[in-house]
């Protein structure tokens, strides 16, 4: 009975470590990412997020990247209440408005640690928008690594500046901007109502995700921030308010309306023909490009204009960041994929197949990228090389320019001086913080 | 385990199941809702102890006053319209005939489509240079106005949404408690010669005397925190004038990321809800007096 009872016990034993020792040569390290991409879906981007896993997981055998998408919007505050839980995932994707979030909250690892140390001078180098490179970077420790940037452009029609004769070259100032836009407005069938309007940009409230002309206006005036503190009931800031109030009311140039459109509403009149020249993020290029009735030729990029006309304007950086969480058991892996997601192949990719301006010089630099679909990029490399400009990620700047907008309507329709409500756009910053 | 249903304990073993219910998903949240906002709390993580530091910014916090009265307006416009368009519906499409049954289907649908759609379809209504509203009233010399972009339009289209989705709502509600009522009542108040108006000022009024609080305390509760509407079809603006608590409160937490005061928001308007709710009772039980 003993030997039996000896005999059953070690073949399940032995039965049990034949079938656990194969399982185990398969074990994998399960690296969850976080963003607001789905590889299952076929969008430019989500076809080069797929191509990188797929690219990584064949060279990592021992590791799965596992995607769970979600809402861009509720990412980082998911994110910070998981992380207060413990149960974040490995990776997180930031943009640059939760940038400050991210860095002050310390749920973030250090990714020299991790594999930066490494790297070569020219490495580092390499990424050549050293504002978006930097903006990270906090007591010497750098959070997170730009994936791809963003920035937000003036879009023009260029029927629109020839049936006016307006050479786009001309413009340089606000002012001239201002000008140009008298002459774009216009009532086509004399019904009393305008027909396309000279200018748009959103001033709701709501989903302004930094796409106001306000930014260049006040950062090329002087420094915006200090030390958290802002300086916005300045001269600049009241002239900021000012010139977008007189675009409405006095030069009747831009609808009253923006005041209640964000970033949607004007991309979609831009694309629909009601707008002569537009701010919008230049990610949405493409888009409007394909579905203009007015014809996607017609779609041009104008320079920031700036108060005085010996330069441009500042080019603003905006974009997606990769971070690792700080308490992420699997921090090693996931740093192996995040260099992957920023290696010349992925910047490659999230060029040539997600649409994106390439963050790596040396990609920019490929023949491949000479080709003239290319060329919309240009503008925007030139003015991040030139004059580029990050909010400061140091401070909490949520809805940042949400105040500059309601600093606008604040004017226009609840009676108060630009510098009065400049001033609350300052107390309503400094309440964040 | 049985227990006797003669024993003094058995009522309180029957209503053990749902306040255990209530304890973990109102009264947990609740409690830790009160921690947070007596704590620095920002980007999620408690930071310290700040008292009621978090109530007083919240109080002298004007964009919490312009809510509050946002808030105000909003819910008494939305409340009295919402309610009489349901009672009219209600007492309109009682019968059950063919059409009074279509008719109550049609009704129904703005309530079964979801919020954050039907706000986002109205917001292209009132839009002015591609809403169909202008389109349509347009040729009919009507003023070329934004009714978005001005603080009163801009109210008057959330009272609108919420009387567009929540009538349908006030309507079931009323109508259970109009099926309710005896048709003999009416039947013999007409033999003796009432008229329509008086039936429905002795009969149906003082009868639908619960269904009416219950649907006004439950429309009330809905407009005052409600923050789709606000959201989707207005944005809060413009000049804040459409900014009501709910949505004043979701930027504060989960837009600013400062949970402390937004915490302490959500304890104000609770108790808020509690006064407005404790002031309806009130009116209807001296009603009711005066009636005795």
């Amino acid at each position: 009975m003993k030997t039996q009872l000896f005999r059953l016990v070690s073949r399940t034993l032995l039965a049990t470590f034949a079938f656990a020792l194969p399982l185990s040569a398969f074990a994998q390290t399960v690296v969850t990412m976080w963003t607001f991409l789905d590889p299952a879906k076929t969008t430019g981007r989500e076809v080069a997020l797929k191509g990188m896993i797929d690219s990584f997981e064949k060279a990592n055998p021992g590791v799965r990247i596992k995607v769970e998408p979600q809402v861009f919007s509720e990412l980082m505050a998911k994110f910070l209440a998981a992380h207060n839980t413990g149960s974040a995932p490995d990776i997180i994707w930031v943009n640059t408005e939760n940038m400050g979030a991210l860095v002050k909250s310390g749920a973030a690892a250090d990714l020299n640690e991790l594999f930066l140390r490494g790297w070569t001078k020219e490495q580092d180098a390499d990424f050549f928008v050293r504002a978006g490179w930097d903006a990270p970077m906090a007591g010497g420790k750098r959070y997170a690594v730009p994936l791809f940037h963003a920035t937000t452009s003036l879009f023009y029609r260029k029927d629109q500046f020839k049936e006016a004769g307006i050479d786009p070259a001309s413009i340089r100032t606000w002012d001239q901007l201002v000008e140009a836009a008298k002459k774009l407005t216009r009532d086509n069938d004399k019904d009393g109502r305008v027909d396309i309007w000279g200018f748009g940009t959103p001033l709701s409230t709501e989903r302004t995700g930094g796409t106001t002309a306000f930014t260049t206006m006040l950062v090329a005036g002087g420094k915006v921030w200090d030390n958290c503190k802002p300086n916005y009931s300045g001269d600049v800031g009241v002239r900021a308010v000012q010139l977008h109030v007189d675009m409405i009311n006095k030069h009747n140039v831009m609808p009253k309306e923006v005041i209640a459109n964000h970033v949607d509403d004007i991309a979609d009149q831009f694309i629909a023909g009601r707008y002569a020249i537009a701010t919008m993020p230049f990610a949405r290029y493409s888009q409007v490009q394909a579905q203009a009735k007015w014809g996607g030729d017609n779609l041009g990029v104008l320079p920031w204009p700036a108060w005085t006309a010996d330069k441009t304007g500042p080019q603003q950086v905006q974009g997606w960041w990769a971070a690792v969480w700080s308490k992420s058991k699997n921090a090693k892996q996931a740093g192996a994929f995040l260099e992957w997601m920023i290696g010349q192949d992925a910047v490659r990719a999230w060029t040539v197949t997600g649409g994106q301006v390439p963050t790596r010089m040396s990609v920019w630099k490929e023949p491949a990228l000479r080709a003239p679909k290319y060329d919309y990029m240009k503008a925007v490399i030139d003015g991040w090389s030139t004059n580029s400009f990050l909010v400061p990620t140091e401070c909490n700047t949520a809805r940042f320019d949400a105040d500059w907008n309601q600093a606008v309507q604040r004017v226009i329709v609840g009676g108060k001086t630009p510098k009065e409500a400049m001033q609350e756009a300052e107390k309503a910053f400094l309440a964040r913080q | 385990m049985h227990i006797d249903p003669r024993s003094s304990w058995y009522p309180y073993r029957l209503v053990l199941p749902v306040l255990a219910i209530e304890l973990v998903f109102v009264g947990v949240p609740l409690v830790i809702g009160v921690y947070y906002s007596l704590h620095k709390a920002d980007y999620f993580q408690l930071s310290g102890f700040v008292g009621l530091a978090n109530y007083v910014t919240v109080i002298q916090s004007p964009i919490v006053r312009e809510s509050l009265a946002a808030t105000a307006i909003f819910s008494v416009f939305s409340l009295a319209v919402t309610f009489g368009v349901g009672l009219a519906l209600a007492l309109y499409l009682e019968r059950d005939t063919r059409l009074h049954v279509f008719a109550r289907a049609v009704v129904l649908v703005p309530y079964t489509i979801a919020m954050l759609v039907g706000s986002m379809l109205l917001k292209w209504i009132f839009s002015r240079d591609a809403g169909f509203l202008t389109m349509a009233l347009g040729p009919f010399g009507l003023p070329d106005a934004s009714i978005l972009a001005d603080p009163n339009g801009a109210m008057a289209a959330l009272v609108y949404n919420a009387v567009w989705r929540d009538s349908a709502f006030a309507m079931i509600l009323l109508m259970a408690g109009l099926k309710g009522i005896d048709p003999q009542m009416y039947a013999a108040a007409r033999v003796d010669g009432a008229s329509a108006w008086y039936r429905f000022r002795r009969i149906t009024l003082p009868l639908l005397r619960v269904p009416i609080l219950i649907t006004l305390i439950r429309l009330l509760i809905h407009f005052v925190n409600v923050l789709t509407f606000a959201l989707i079809l207005t944005g809060g603006g413009p000049n804040n004038a459409t900014q009501t608590m709910g949505l004043a409160m979701y930027r504060m937490g989960f837009v600013d990321f400062r949970l402390g005061p937004a915490n302490a928001l959500a304890f104000l308007v609770l108790l808020f809800n509690l006064v407005l709710i404790a002031i309806l009772l009130r009116l209807f039980r001296q009603r009711r007096g005066a009636a005795a």
